[in-house]
This record gives C-alpha cells, structure tokens and sequence, in this order.
C-alpha cells in the first residue's frame, strides 16, 4: 500500500516537474530572448537619440565655431544640462584635435577630453561615446563629442531582470496549479491500470473488466490488455481442459498399470510357487532316486559289468548335479518369498562365517581370502547379505584359473551416502558383452564339463541386492580376474527410497 | 672727468637703445594686432556670406565673380588678395575692387565701408538704392545708421552687429545662426 502511494506519488510528480520544467525553460527563454532584444533596442535607441543631439547640438554650435566664440559655444554646451544621462561634451574646429569648447555636467572628477576622432557611436565600458562631424551648407565646421553614461541602460536591464523574476514566479504558481491538475489526465488511467494489473496478479483473476473512456493512447493501452486477458482467459479454459483430460488419461494409465502389475504379480508368483513347488515336489523321488542309485551302486557294483557300472556312476553323479540345482533353485525361489529384515550387521560376523564356511574348499584348491576394511557395521538383511557373499566366493572359486593360486579379496567403503563392497578375484575374468547379461537366471558363459554351475549363482546375488534396494555390477579383464561391485545405500537413503 | 663723462655718456646710450627696440617691438605689435584683426575680417566676410542668402537672381549668371568692394582707406592691404586667391564665396571666384569714391561704384555683391566719417553714409547708401548688395562696415553707429552688418570690438573679440530688418527689407535672408552670435539692432532715424 505504501508502495503504491510511492509509485503515485513518482508519477504524478514527474508529470508536474515535467510539466513545469518545460514551461519554465521556454519562459527563461523567452524571457532572456525578450530581455536582450529589449536591451540591443534601448541601446540601439540611445545611439540614435545621442545623434540627434549631437546633431541638434552641433547645429547650434554651427555659427560660433565657424567664428571661432569658444564662449558662445560654451553656453551652448550648457544647454546639455536638460539630457543628465549626458556627463561630458566638446567641440573641436577643424583647425585643431584639442577641445574648442568643453561641457561637464560635474566638476567632481575633471574629465581628460579625447582627441577629436572620426564620425562614431561606441560603448564602452558604462559610457557612450559619440563624435559627430558638424557641417553647415556642405562646410565642416568641426566635431562634437558626447560621452553619455549607461546608466539608465542598467536601471532598465535591473528592472527587466526584476519584472522577469517577479513574471517566473507567478508563471511557476499558475503552471504548479494547471500541472497539478493537467497531470491527472495521463496519470490517472494509468493508476487506475496498475491498481488493475496489480489486483489482477494478486487474486490471478483475469476476467476483470478493463473500462475507459477516451481516445487516446491510453485507452487503445487498456483495450489491448483487455483483448490480452481475455486472450489469457482463453488459453487458461484450454489450458484447463487439456490439464483435467491429461489427468484423466493418467488416471486412467495408472489404474490400467496398476491392473497390469497386479495380474503380473499374480503370475510371477504363481510361477514362483509353481518352481517351487516342483522343486520341491521333485525333491523326494529325487533322494529316492540318489538313494537308491548310491545304494545300488555301493551294493552291487560288482554284479554289474562295466558298461552298466559306468551307466550306474552317471545315474550318481547327474542326481547330484540335480540336486545342487533343485537347491538353488528352491534357494531362489525362497529369495522372492522372504520378508526382508533390515538392520545394522557387522560385516565382519558375516564375513567370519564365509570364511568357516568356504576354509575346507579354499584349502583345496590352494586359495585365500582376503578382507579390506570388514570391520565396518552396514546395514542390512543378514541372510540375503549371506547369500551374495556365498554365491560370489563360490563363482570365484568355480571360475578360477588353474594356472595361479586363487585370491580374493572382499573390501568395504564407506561413502556419505551409501557403502561400496567389492569382491575381486584373479580368475578367468568375463568379456565386456556379457557384464550385464551373467547376472540373469540360467545364464552360463561356459559349458558344464568346462566349469560346473547351475547358472542360478549371480541371478541369486542380483536378487538379492535389488532386495536390498542396491545395485550390483562388474567389470573385469579377460584372463587376469574380475571385480563385483555392491553398492548398498544408507538407512537415510534406505527412508527416503522407501 | 673725461673719464666721468664718458661714463654718463654710455647709460643714455644704453637707455635709447633698450627704448628703440621697445618702440619697434611695440610698433610690430601694433602693426601685426592691425592686421590680424583686419584678417579676422576679411575672413569673416566669407562667413557672414555663408549664413547670408542674396536676393534671388543675384547670382544668376554663373560665370560672374563674387565681387568685393572696399570704399575708402584699404586696411586689409594685400590681405584680401591673399586670403581669397585660393578660397571662393558662394561657389563662386572673388575679385576684389578698391574704390575711392562711390560714384566709381557699378557692381558688386558685397561692400565693405572703411573709415569713412558716419556723414557720408546717407549719401552711399543711396547710391546703393535697392541693389543686393550686403553692406559691411566697422565703425561704431553705422549699423543703426543702415549699414546691414558691422564690426566691433569686445572684450578683445571682433564681433558685429546686424540690422537684420534693412536686411530682410533688401531682400536677403539671414539664417538664424548668424543672429545668434551676433548683436541684432535697429535703424535708428535722426
């Protein structure tokens, strides 16, 4: 409010000064121009009548020079007395340049009388100085000098400057009126229209009624920010309409998704209870089947010749390889299925564990594990954190090169936000293409005689970290080893996610 | 003695000889006061002719001369000659007669009247009849006595008087600028 005050009050008293400078500068002009005109006239004026004295003067003095009656001459001069702005006068005769008569109207300061010079009219100084050739029938006589003072030229420029001062300032007080109420015409409306904007921006109202009466500018301004809000209004009814139909169809996709993941979700657990169940179901003649075909072969190898003994050690060996993958898979499925328990782990513990775990194969095959930082407390599910180190050491084990003695290394970072786990071995190492692609169920770079797996191991892990609401990669060289990263976030990160 | 007397005899010498250059001192100083007042005059001539306008048809022929007459003693000496050989009056070349007598008198535009006793005037003036011709004199009283102008002194100055209605009765017009530094008087009948 006081703002607007303000913006009034600039307006109004910028259109006033504005006003009033404009006329006070063409007054001073005028003024000044009028003032110095007067003054070249008064001046111009004073020459000519200080001529015709002179030449009336001059006219008198006529006979008394040409007879040479200095005192008659004199009275003449004297005669001067009724012109006061006239201080000094003189004639000289055409014999000699020294005064033949001489006037001065005071005696006070004894005037130096000049040497007779040509016909001229000059000021200078505060004087008027004449010379005035004076000739009879054609026959110069001599020359007058008048030296006239300009003082009443002064008193009148005085009193000019004095009129023209007292003119300002009534100009000034008239043009402060007029201006004071002139200024209204342009300010007005255009008050009117910024209290009318302002109102508009305030309550985001366009369909205020924009209404002037007038011809000018103004008014074509009023009827274009009228013709604009109704433009406005326009798009915003569009604008509207297609927001609720965008609305609607987003709705509508949303329920359509929503619909879609239910029915997904319906069938990926149907799908996980089917594999589950059938693992599981294939689980007891499986036992029957390795068994019976352990006893078997233990109980009556002997009995069989070798073709049938060597039938007998596939039928072991592939009931196991069936178990392991019946394992996994009823451990993958199991994986879906289970509520994940979050909460601050040692790593170390876990660690501890894999370690007792996996001492009696590392021992086997002449490999160490190495941990890096494992004193650090994560947060996490414990069993699913399990798992993930479980199925990367094994893949590492699997996945060894013969060559060299196997080493992995387990090492945690911790960052602001998240922890970093990475796992790396010196193994045979997996080829860019397929970074992404071993961490799908039932993937396997490598055939079964090569190296032995289920291809279950990394979708295991996979699972496991998205569980954990992380991410899981790798990167490696071929032939020289391969490097899994975990990055699992924060409990912060862990809220705001959830 | 001898001595003596030659002693007295140089101061009168001495004494004659300072009076002698005092009495040609003084004699010059007369002579040279005569004549510059006699060229005041003559030059005045000139002037007063200036402000004078003769009557009409006065000077019709062009060719003529402007005649100056001098009745009487010459004061002027060559002083007329020598002021006018090189200055004319109303446009016009000067000649300069001398009379002796005014029956000698047959023309002329301006008559000067010099030293002639006041009883003789009547008898020029009518001889003079209604000619233009402007009549100067410098003795005392022949202004009033109808002479037009004449001289006096004053205070050191010469000055002249006009009888400014003989002269317009003549037919001459006089400009106010020569009444105006002169002395205006009347024809005074005895």
């Amino acid at each position: 409010m006081k703002l607007e005050r303000l913006y009034n009050y600039s307006l109004k008293s910028t259109l006033i000064r504005l006003i009033i400078s404009i006329s006070l500068i063409a007054v001073i002009v005028g003024l000044i121009l009028y003032i110095s005109f007067d003054m070249y006239n008064t001046m111009d004026s004073q020459k000519k009548d200080a001529l015709l004295n002179a030449k009336l003067v001059g006219e008198y003095s006529a006979a008394p020079m040409i007879f040479g009656y200095s005192d008659e001459a004199e009275n003449i001069l004297e005669k001067l007395v009724t012109l006061p702005a006239v201080t000094e006068a003189c004639l000289y005769t055409t014999e000699s340049d020294k005064p033949f008569a001489t006037y001065q109207k005071t005696s006070e300061e004894p005037y130096t009388f000049p040497a007779v010079q040509e016909e001229k009219a000059v000021y200078k100084g505060r004087f008027l100085y004449i010379f005035h050739e004076i000739t009879y029938e054609e026959t110069r006589c001599g020359t007058i000098f008048m030296r006239i003072s300009t003082l009443s030229l002064l008193d009148r420029l005085i009193r000019n400057i004095f009129v023209a001062i007292l003119l300002l300032i009534i100009l000034l007080i008239i043009t402060f009126i007029v201006a004071s109420h002139q200024q209204k015409v342009i300010s007005k409306p255009i008050l009117k229209l910024t209290a009318l904007t302002e109102k508009i921006t305030k309550n985001q109202d366009y369909s205020v009624k924009m209404e002037y009466t007038g011809i000018d500018e103004i008014s074509k301004l009023y009827k274009e920010i009228s013709l604009m809000l109704s433009e406005i209004t326009l798009h915003q009814h569009e604008r509207d309409k297609a927001e609720e139909k965008l609305k609607k169809l987003n709705e509508e996709l949303e329920t359509r998704v929503n619909e879609r993941t239910s029915q997904l979700l319906a069938i990926n657990k149907e799908l996980e209870s089917f594999s589950y169940s059938i693992s599981h179901d294939l689980r007891a003649p499986l036992r029957a089947i390795y068994g019976f075909s352990q006893i078997l072969s233990r109980r009556h190898r002997d009995s069989l010749n070798e073709e049938g003994r060597q039938y007998m050690d596939y039928i072991v060996e592939s009931s196991v390889r069936m178990e392991h993958l019946i394992n996994d898979l009823l451990n993958y499925s199991r994986l879906g299925r289970k509520s994940v328990e979050m909460r601050p782990i040692s790593l170390q513990k876990i660690l501890d564990n894999i370690h007792h775990d996996f001492s009696q194969k590392l021992k086997e095959v002449g490999g160490k594990l190495i941990f890096e930082g494992y004193d650090t407390e994560i947060y996490g599910d414990e069993s699913l954190l399990q798992q993930i180190f479980i199925n990367l050491v094994e893949n590492a084990i699997t996945y060894r090169r013969i060559e060299v003695p196997l080493e992995i290394k387990i090492m945690c970072v911790t960052n602001p936000d998240s922890y970093l786990i990475k796992v790396s071995d010196n193994g045979i190492g997996i080829p860019e293409e397929f970074w992404e692609k071993i961490f799908n169920i039932f993937q396997r770079l490598h055939s079964d005689e090569e190296y032995p797996g289920t291809g279950i191991g990394l979708a295991n892990v996979k699972k496991s970290v998205d569980k954990l609401n992380g991410e899981v990669w790798v990167e490696s060289v071929v032939g020289q080893g391969s490097t899994f990263f975990i990055k699992l976030p924060q409990p912060k990160n862990i809220f705001q996610n959830v | 003695m001898k001595l003596m007397n030659s002693k007295t005899g140089v101061v009168p010498s001495v004494l004659k000889k300072a009076f002698m250059i005092f009495f040609f001192m003084s004699l010059s100083f007369m002579l040279w006061a005569q004549t510059s007042e006699y060229t005041v005059k003559a030059v005045a001539f000139e002037k007063i002719s200036l402000f004078t306008q003769w009557p009409s048809k006065t000077f019709e022929n062009s060719d003529s001369d402007f005649i100056i007459a001098v009745l009487g003693e010459n004061t002027f000496g060559k002083e007329l000659e020598n002021i006018y050989a090189d200055h004319k009056i109303k446009d016009k070349k000067v000649r300069i007669v001398y009379l002796n007598d005014i029956k000698q008198l047959t023309n002329c535009n301006l008559l000067f009247i010099s030293k002639i006793s006041k009883s003789k005037l009547p008898k020029i003036l009518s001889h003079i009849g209604k000619k233009p011709i402007l009549t100067i004199a410098d003795s005392e009283g022949f202004a009033e006595a109808g002479c037009f102008i004449n001289f006096f002194e004053q205070e050191g100055k010469i000055r002249f008087e006009i009888n400014q209605k003989a002269l317009e009765a003549a037919g001459f017009k006089v400009d106010y600028k020569l009444l105006q530094v002169s002395k205006i008087v009347k024809t005074q009948d005895k």
